[in-house]
């Protein structure tokens, strides 16, 4: 991890598999123009694949029966491309296509439909059938079983912190009758954080009621929002006893087994105890923790944890609920990883560790449901009607994961299959439940079997677009009600469903996708230029951004403008020191008005310009291919040449503007970099943490340049708040934005919905003053109206 | 959590089938199929009815009280062991120590569990001997085994103090024994189970994915031909994995769907005593311990008659003639467990060995105190039964003077090949290991 910044200084970072994977998906984008800014080079390349390999290899590729075998298609990059055709091509004339003509013929039939993106926008193109995806596996199974429990989804209130009950005890009145039962006495309230030091006293709400000062407990309870997937690491830090309990929802039953037992303090000296736990991002999970004091002289009390991407610290009041919810059951069997070769996470590939993943995902699910039967059957141990009621029970599970209402024969097959004569109860059960997670019908979400219009398939498609996961009840009794039928139906049950945590959840992984975070998890950054970031800092910068990103989204006005124009940062005290902030009052992370001229939205957020950025300086490089593609939309192709751009070789006096404007200036770099150069110079005033900075190597920074935008004109950028004003405005960012959502919702190509979809939305979008949630919605409404076609086999 | 945690563990793949064939333990047994030693220790609560336990006769003319007499089949394997002295002191009450103390032999950690009297304690100081004998026997690999250890419970609640543990892994860090057969039989063949399970669906999820691929195009079906391809992978890798020869003694006939209520304890302490034996002729440990219930245990056992809790029992005076018939009942039922376990092993041939499995395995029956109503630790009971190939002389009722218990937990590390020159509290091991051979 931390040899990162060497690896990219080593590596031509724009052949990494990832730049091309990106720029496939532009070029998808931009089908219109592919070649914007390569237009001689391709001509060129055309005239002479006309000439030297048409005639073997055929107009488009495809090969000519009986000269060649294969279509020309394949894994190669450009320059693999190139040096196969300097070397074999034309068979017997191998030295007639060498040098720039080579080259030239390469990126012709590399683009034209050579590599996967040009086979993909050849392809016309469809709803493809897919498989869930990871996320959308594990929030199914979670969801299929959680439907079931009482108060499932419930409303968590806006009351943060843990509820608390505090008992102490009253001094024995006789000391002699030793078994006198303790009188008690209880204080109820709440605690917003639990980082509790109360030395050799009792707790504030329990003195001056004349309790013994040698023991007392604490109940603390409610629940905990998990940000992000991933391991958690809870851990308490404590003097005395305690049980803690995650994800658990009936922890105070006897016999309970505790996530922590830590009840025996070994000594009376501070301890830590720890526990790791998988969470699913976005949900809210049951938590309690009891602590007592026995006649020790000290008692503390502290609720740590270490989030995924986060450092170790108290649990903030932001993520603490004082209401309880039911436990989750969650799937934490690793998942290879999905296809992005897209530009999108998408179920296209099904492979050995897959089936195994999910394979085994469903006995965890079957055990899980065997454990929790009477719960989730709402039956009774020993009741007369317990058999009935879990039979009910697997019917009900069968249909919500079948995704759709079962006839009276597959009820009869299901108790057939599974409840026969000899079979127990939790026998069927277990082996139901890995069948139904096994089954094409709930791994592959749209399935066209029967009527891909009927309501509850449109149940099942908002669901799995808005959420990640299976219908509801609510939208399951909708379906049967025949409330989800037109347009206008579907538009208000989705406008309800934008606004549900899975959504946001689900918002948050577009966020991570649009900017590119994954570069986040390999930052390292030179401890002599910045000795002021380290893990911790990295960690307040990642929530800065997300608090900045949801505020944004899930306000009233749900702008995207303000994505880019915000003059305010999110900070806690310690990143508002190092980036020159006001600080805020407390600890906690508070909206900072920041200078305009130095603050504008996402594009100058530190956390960002940081992952944009070398271990020990800034990358217009990076930052300019990230504002183009991501941001404003406008297609890139990869480099003609591969050139390796090294800092370090460079004169040292030189300014970073300056050297990569040396290393850029050929005619052939320039056709790319006449846009990713003024954009990438325009960040220089932020460091390579994000820092305002006014010289480079001494010189004032210059962030100015001409830059010809998406529709052809020539505007001058002075800084980042002109390029934020371009994002803000422009069409073509408009419609990379809008592009990169679709995407990340449905997995699935916006030209399948109709040639104009992306049109549509570009105009919804406008004349809804940019508001993302709105967006959101519309895009659900559209999507879940269409699904695979059911093309009966023609085999 | 630990089932899943289990579950998650073993995967389905070829990579996982090597666990099941090539146990370290099975490969052990082939190479050393004659020297192999187990030890069980079984516990019970609340201190003993010394005139109804032990004998009145010394050496091999001994009678069986009523205690002991269900183990009468046995006599000629059993050594009567007294005079053992838990001289563990400090911190915590007599309940306390007289469990934590009991295999570790070290004394508690200060801490801030009260019992009834004394001082507050926290947990042992030191490991237990049972794990003592693990570590060393899981370094080696002709004594290896796929768990080392396995820590059975009967009726021990959820909850961990120094009352409810007496396995440790070493100072401050107990062992949960593990009171679910079910937990216990997932942790033993889960994924065998499970591999079963998911076989018995394949034929109609097979039906399902060709059915399926019926109504897609050519391109989408290529994504369900593909799964089908892997599931007929995934089926013979799994039929594979789960043929039962790889196994000696097939996976028991039991019905571990059971509730974890006082009143199943009988039908669960034989589920639990069924999976210890198999899992020692399968060779998946050969160290094992087996918790009933828990110091100040208050089972009320109503399957004998009896409505009172066992710790309140237990505290009655000498002179109460109705409480004394009832404890005497309570540890006749234990015994009578312990020589169902007893029998079991004497009924099962040593897997590629000579001689009955009880030939090679050690049994030690104790308790954590000498005498309930005085909390004494004097006269622990100890009874130890088989252990022919570990030299025990049995068949003999021993006093031994006043011994310190950790002598006799040195004598029986000693006699699984494993001797030791001081075990827990330095001061209790003087005189070295406790002889038990001839």
């Amino acid at each position: 991890m931390r040899d990162f910044p060497e690896s990219l200084l080593k590596m031509n970072f724009l052949h990494t598999p990832r730049l091309l994977f990106i720029a496939a998906s532009m070029l998808l984008s931009f089908a219109l123009t592919p070649y914007a800014h390569c237009g001689d080079l391709h001509r060129r390349g055309a005239a002479i694949y006309k000439k030297q390999c048409l005639d073997c290899h055929g107009p488009n590729g495809e090969a000519v029966e009986d000269k060649t075998d294969d279509p020309l298609q394949g894994k190669r990059d450009l320059v693999s491309l190139t040096k196969r055709i300097v070397r074999t091509m034309p068979e017997d004339e191998e030295d007639l296509c060498v040098g720039d003509e080579a080259h030239a013929v390469a990126a012709y039939i590399y683009d034209a439909f050579y590599s996967l993106a040009a086979r993909a926008r050849n392809t016309p193109a469809k709803i493809e059938n897919a498989r869930l995806t990871a996320p959308q596996y594990r929030n199914s199974v979670a969801d299929l079983v959680g439907y079931f429990r009482k108060n499932y989804n419930g409303y968590l209130g806006e009351e943060r912190g843990l509820s608390a009950t505090y008992t102490g005890v009253f001094p024995k009145k006789d000391p002699k009758n030793g078994d006198e039962k303790k009188k008690r006495h209880h204080e109820k309230g709440h605690d917003a954080q639990l980082h509790f030091d109360f030395g050799d006293q009792l707790p504030s709400s329990l003195r001056g009621k004349k309790l013994t000062k040698n023991e007392f407990d604490v109940k603390w309870e409610g629940s905990i929002i998990a940000e992000e997937t991933g391991v958690y690491e809870f851990i308490i830090r404590t003097r005395n006893g305690f049980r803690f309990h995650i994800n658990k929802s009936i922890w105070w039953k006897e016999g309970t087994a505790a996530s922590i037992d830590g009840q025996v303090a070994p000594s009376n000296e501070v301890r830590e105890e720890k526990h790791r736990i998988f969470l699913i991002g976005g949900r809210a999970y049951p938590v309690a923790l009891t602590f007592f004091k026995f006649k020790e002289k000290l008692a503390s009390m502290e609720l740590l944890w270490k989030p995924p991407h986060g450092t170790l610290h108290t649990i903030p009041t932001r993520n603490l609920y004082r209401w309880g919810v039911p436990e989750t059951l969650i799937i934490d069997t690793p998942l290879p990883a999905d296809d992005r070769s897209v530009g999108y996470e998408r179920g296209t590939q099904v492979s050995r560790a897959w089936l195994e993943a999910v394979t085994k995902g469903s006995t965890i699910a079957a055990h899980y449901v065997i454990d929790n039967l009477d719960q989730l059957a709402k039956s009774k141990a020993g009741a007369p009607d317990r058999d009935k009621k879990i039979k009910q029970f697997a019917l009900d599970f069968a249909a919500l994961a079948l995704r759709h209402p079962l006839s009276d024969s597959q009820k009869k097959h299901i108790n057939d299959t599974f409840f026969g004569k000899n079979t127990k109860l939790e026998q069927g059960i277990k082996r139901l439940v890995i069948y139904c997670l096994s089954s094409p019908r709930f791994l592959y979400p749209d399935l066209p079997i029967g009527d891909q219009q009927n309501p509850y398939r449109i149940a099942s498609r908002l669901a799995l677009y808005l959420w990640d996961s299976v219908a509801d009840p609510k939208l399951i009794k909708a379906a049967k009600q025949g409330k989800l039928k037109t347009p206008e139906q579907i538009r208000k049950l989705s406008g309800e469903m934008s606004w549900h945590p899975r959504s946001k959840a689900k918002m948050r992984g577009f966020f991570h996708h649009w900017l590119e975070l994954d570069r986040a998890d390999n930052i390292a950054k030179d401890k002599k230029t910045f000795p002021a970031y380290d893990e911790t800092l990295q960690a307040d910068l990642r929530n800065s951004l997300f608090l900045y990103l949801d505020s944004v989204v899930w306000s009233d006005q749900s702008d995207y403008r303000q994505l880019f124009l915000a003059d305010y940062l999110y900070a806690n005290p310690r990143m508002a020191k190092i980036y020159g902030l006001k600080a805020p009052a407390d600890s906690s992370f508070q909206r900072i008005q920041a200078d305009p001229k130095q603050r504008s939205g996402v594009i100058t957020h530190p956390y960002l310009l940081s992952t944009l950025a070398y271990h020990n300086s800034t990358s217009p490089i990076h930052r300019g291919v990230f504002l183009t593609r991501n941001i404003l939309g406008m297609p890139l192709k990869s480099p003609p040449t591969a050139n390796k751009f090294e800092p370090a070789k460079f004169d040292p006096t030189l300014t970073m503007r300056e050297k990569v404007a040396g290393m850029t200036r050929s005619k052939a770099c320039m056709a790319c970099h006449v846009s990713i150069n003024p954009l990438g110079f325009s960040l220089e005033h932020y460091d390579g943490i994000g820092r305002w900075q006014t010289q480079d190597q001494n010189k004032p920074i210059n962030s100015t340049s001409d830059f010809k935008t998406a529709a052809g004109k020539t505007v001058q950028l002075r800084g980042a708040r002109d390029v934020a004003q371009l994002a803000a405005n422009q069409s073509s960012a408009h419609r990379a934005f809008i592009e990169q959502l679709f995407h990340h919702m449905t997995k699935q190509p916006a030209r399948a919905y109709g040639k104009n979809t992306l049109d549509e939305l570009e105009t919804y979008f406008s004349e809804n003053q940019y508001n993302i949630v709105y967006l959101l919605n519309r895009i659900a409404v559209i999507t879940a109206q269409q699904g695979v076609k059911n093309t009966p086999s023609d085999s | 959590m630990q089932r899943r945690q289990f579950i998650r563990d073993l995967g389905f793949s070829a990579a996982a089938l090597p666990f099941l064939t090539g146990l370290p333990g099975l490969q052990a047994a082939s190479a050393n199929p004659s020297g192999k030693k187990r030890l069980i220790i079984m516990f019970s609560p609340n201190g003993t009815i010394p005139d109804a336990f032990w004998p009145k006769t010394e050496g091999s003319q001994f009678e069986l009280p009523p205690i002991l007499e269900p183990l009468k089949e046995f006599k000629k394997e059993m050594l009567v062991l007294n005079g053992i002295y838990n001289q563990v002191r400090g911190d915590g009450d007599n309940h306390m120590r007289g469990m934590s103390c009991l295999l570790t032999g070290s004394h508690l950690f200060p801490g801030n569990i009260q019992g009834g009297s004394d001082t507050p304690a926290g947990w042992a100081s030191g490991l237990s001997i049972d794990q003592e004998i693990r570590n060393h026997y899981q370094k080696n690999a002709s004594t290896k085994t796929r768990f080392g250890s396995l820590e059975f419970g009967v009726a021990v609640p959820n909850r961990a103090d120094p009352w409810t543990r007496m396995v440790y892994a070493g100072p401050n860090k107990p062992i949960a024994p593990i009171a679910d057969p079910k937990q216990m039989l997932d942790k033993l063949y889960g994924n065998k189970k499970d591999a079963k399970s998911v076989i018995s669906i394949l034929d109609p999820l097979r039906d399902d994915i060709k059915r399926a691929s019926t109504v897609l195009g050519k391109e989408d079906r290529h994504l369900l031909d593909e799964h089908l391809t892997l599931v007929r992978q995934m089926e013979s890798d799994l039929k594979e994995s789960t043929k039962e020869t790889q196994l000696s003694h097939p996976v028991p006939d039991i019905d571990p769907d059971i509730e974890l209520l006082n009143d199943n304890t009988p039908q669960i302490s034989r589920m639990q005593i069924d999976l210890l034996v198999n899992s020692m002729a399968n060779d998946m440990t050969r160290i094992a311990t087996l918790q009933q219930m828990r110091s100040v245990g208050q089972s009320r056992m109503h399957w004998l008659g009896i409505d009172d809790g066992h710790h309140g029992l237990s505290h009655e005076p000498d002179d109460n003639q109705a409480a004394k018939d009832k404890l005497i009942k309570i540890n006749r039922w234990f015994s009578t467990e312990l020589a169902y376990l007893t029998k079991k092993l004497k009924d099962t041939p040593e897997p590629s060995g000579s001689g009955s499995m009880l030939d090679h395995t050690l049994i030690v029956w104790t308790n954590e105190l000498g005498k309930g109503n005085s909390h004494t630790l004097d006269n622990i009971p100890f009874v130890l039964i088989g252990g022919k190939a570990h030299g025990i002389k049995t068949g003999r009722y021993l006093k031994a003077d006043k011994v310190a218990h950790n002598r006799l937990l040195m004598g029986i590390s000693q006699s699984m090949g494993h001797p030791l020159k001081s075990f827990g509290d330095a001061k209790h091991c003087e005189g070295g290991a406790f002889k038990l051979s001839a």
